[in-house]
């Protein structure tokens, strides 16, 4: 199997409450899913608080996303945002070598004994370890989000030494919601191995909504757009028997 | 697979297991009977258990995959060496619940004391001793080209029988070269701007300081370094750790494992045992120590053996004469 190339695309959400502008962010991360792009959610909670308005929310655009998603303190930001995207990585290749699993053996790998079960789980983890990710966050930076951006920025940089550690390559795109000039969403840094977060200090003017939804199909158009890009640069680079196992 | 909600609060019976609860393996059929919950972590539940009139511990875990590679590193630990520091691994098996299946495997049961809480109970004196034991089992663990990985107090037991240090969680074990899988801030190079989270020896040797600073200094807390931004944390640290006596000798060893100085695990352990060596012979003509302290000190060099019935007989013996004595001379 040509595991080296494995790409995945992952679309991080980072909120603090209910969507409330724009289109319907289920809807949004169904159709990411749809297309090979998991969604996961991280809720942050004020200290002390039970739940987040939307906590239920969030955990259904996790869902229709095929991700994870977890209510958070904004002390535990970092390690969980590390911690998600390794975790949902691993899932992802999971549920593709079950496909292969199921369609080789008609079994699952919960249903491998022991010991077999021990050799796919190694194997996964190698593929993880070497894989290419491509993740897109999505920071709300509506009202209420802005004294707690540092730590956001912080958690990201946290994020970016995980990375960093891994064999394989990886790449991070940064959207805010709302955006800049009256957009629901804007890109402010585009994909790269270490995105610029200085944007995540300085005069963010956003006003009140929480556009999840739009900044949702924004995080799925700018994939989409790179992997064109990219097929592209193979197409011409003629790699004719393109070797690239794309999850 | 559907979403995977992570839940931050504890559930208080794990997997509904109650002291009592009996578990079957689904492949090898072996039953364990629960005594209690010996522990919770983020990766799963460890219950203390009866198997056929042994006690073991058993890593119960929703999630297989993980559950699968942490028991193969204890299965290759184990077979590399005689005795591993840490438990040695049983079995892996799944188990069919009532809520679906489970997975667990069952390990040694080390009977024994936190490390934070023996040191707290025996004094700092013997802090050094136990790192001398613990760069010993890295040093070795490292020779098979693993880093620990998730170093900290709360993975560390102080063994009953044998008052040897020993690791439990294996979760963090990576192959030098890789990414680390598993890690703790306070004991993390990378959260300290100290290196990367890339799995090599010094990456061990960091968090073994860090691990000697958290044991001197109990009262100091990850949480007020957190806020910082990571290029801020060292310095911050360093600055309450000059106001601290007691890491005085150990200055120099910090230091060193901060800056990668140390290309083995031997070489951080000689620097521990030379320190602690000077340490013992200036307490020992000091006249300000207790007795019990001077014969604590004295202990951490060369263990005291424990007293046998050869010790107690004298004693009641020389109580016994000096009673006879009293007797005899008294008035
Ligand atoms: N073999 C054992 N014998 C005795 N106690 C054990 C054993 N294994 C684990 N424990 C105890 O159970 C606790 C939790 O175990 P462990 O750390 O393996 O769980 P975890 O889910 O990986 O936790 P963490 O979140 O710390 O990684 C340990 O701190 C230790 O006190």
């Amino acid at each position: 199997m040509m595991w080296g190339t494995t790409t995945i695309r992952q679309i991080l959400v980072i909120t603090d409450g209910q969507a409330n502008v724009g289109s319907d962010p289920l809807e949004a991360a169904s159709l990411a899913a749809a297309n090979g792009i998991t969604v996961n959610v991280v809720g942050i909670v004020s200290e002390g608080a039970s739940g987040i308005d939307g906590g239920r929310q969030a955990h259904n655009i996790a869902s229709a996303g095929g991700g994870m998603c977890r209510i958070v303190e904004m002390r535990e930001l970092s390690g969980t945002v590390q911690m998600m995207t390794q975790k949902s990585m691993q899932m992802t290749i999971h549920q593709v070598v079950n496909r292969e699993l199921k369609s080789i053996m008609g079994e699952t790998e919960d249903s491998l004994p022991p010991m077999k079960r021990v050799q796919v789980a190694q194997m996964v983890d190698q593929i993880g370890e070497e894989a290419t990710l491509q993740l897109v966050v999505a920071v709300d930076v509506s009202a209420s989000m802005h004294s707690k951006l540092p730590r956001v920025r912080e958690a990201l940089r946290e994020l970016e030494i995980g990375l960093e550690a891994r064999s394989g390559t990886h790449e991070v795109a940064v959207i805010a919601f709302p955006g800049n000039n009256g957009q629901l969403a804007s890109t402010v840094c585009e994909f790269s191995p270490s995105p610029d977060l200085t944007w995540l200090m300085n005069d963010l003017t956003a006003g009140g909504g929480t556009p999840t939804g739009p900044a949702i199909e924004a995080a799925l158009r700018l994939h989409q757009e790179r992997r064109r890009d990219l097929q592209a640069h193979i197409d011409q680079e003629e790699d004719g028997d393109a070797s690239s196992y794309v999850v | 697979m559907g979403m995977q909600v992570l839940m931050s609060s504890k559930k208080t019976v794990p997997y509904g297991l109650t002291p009592g609860s009996v578990i079957t393996g689904k492949w090898n059929g072996s039953s364990y009977c629960i005594i209690r919950l010996i522990g919770q972590g983020a990766n799963g539940s460890v219950f203390l258990a009866d198997s056929a009139g042994t006690q073991v511990a058993l890593k119960v875990c929703s999630h297989a995959a993980d559950l699968a590679l942490e028991y193969k590193v204890l299965v290759t630990l184990a077979k590399e060496r005689a005795s591993s520091p840490g438990p040695r691994p049983i079995e892996l098996d799944d188990w069919v619940s009532r809520s679906g299946t489970l997975f667990f495997y069952a390990m040694e049961y080390i009977q024994g004391e936190q490390m934070e809480s023996f040191i707290t109970r025996k004094g700092q004196v013997w802090i050094g001793a136990f790192l001398l034991q613990l760069l010993g089992d890295l040093s070795d663990l490292h020779a098979s080209g693993h880093s620990f990985g998730d170093l900290k107090a709360e993975n560390l037991l102080i063994s009953k029988d044998r008052c040897r240090i020993r690791l439990v969680d294996f979760g963090g074990v990576s192959q030098f070269g890789k990414a680390i899988r598993e890690y703790t801030e306070w004991y993390d190079r990378a959260f300290w701007n100290a290196g990367n989270r890339r799995a090599d020896i010094a990456y061990d040797l960091f968090a073994t300081a860090q691990l000697l600073i958290k044991l001197s200094c109990p009262s100091l807390s990850v949480s007020t370094f957190a806020n910082l931004d990571a290029r801020r944390r060292g310095e911050a640290l360093f600055r309450q750790l000059s106001r601290e006596a007691v890491l005085q000798p150990w200055r120099s060893v910090i230091n060193k494992a901060w800056t990668g100085g140390y290309s083995s695990a031997d070489q951080m352990r000689s620097d521990i045992a030379r320190i602690q060596q000077e340490w013992l012979n200036k307490q020992r003509k000091s006249p300000k120590l207790s007795p019990t302290q001077q014969q604590l000190a004295m202990s951490v060099k060369k263990p005291r053996r424990k007293w046998d019935w050869t010790d107690w007989s004298i004693l009641a013996a020389s109580f016994l004469a000096a009673a006879v004595l009293v007797k005899l001379f008294g008035t």
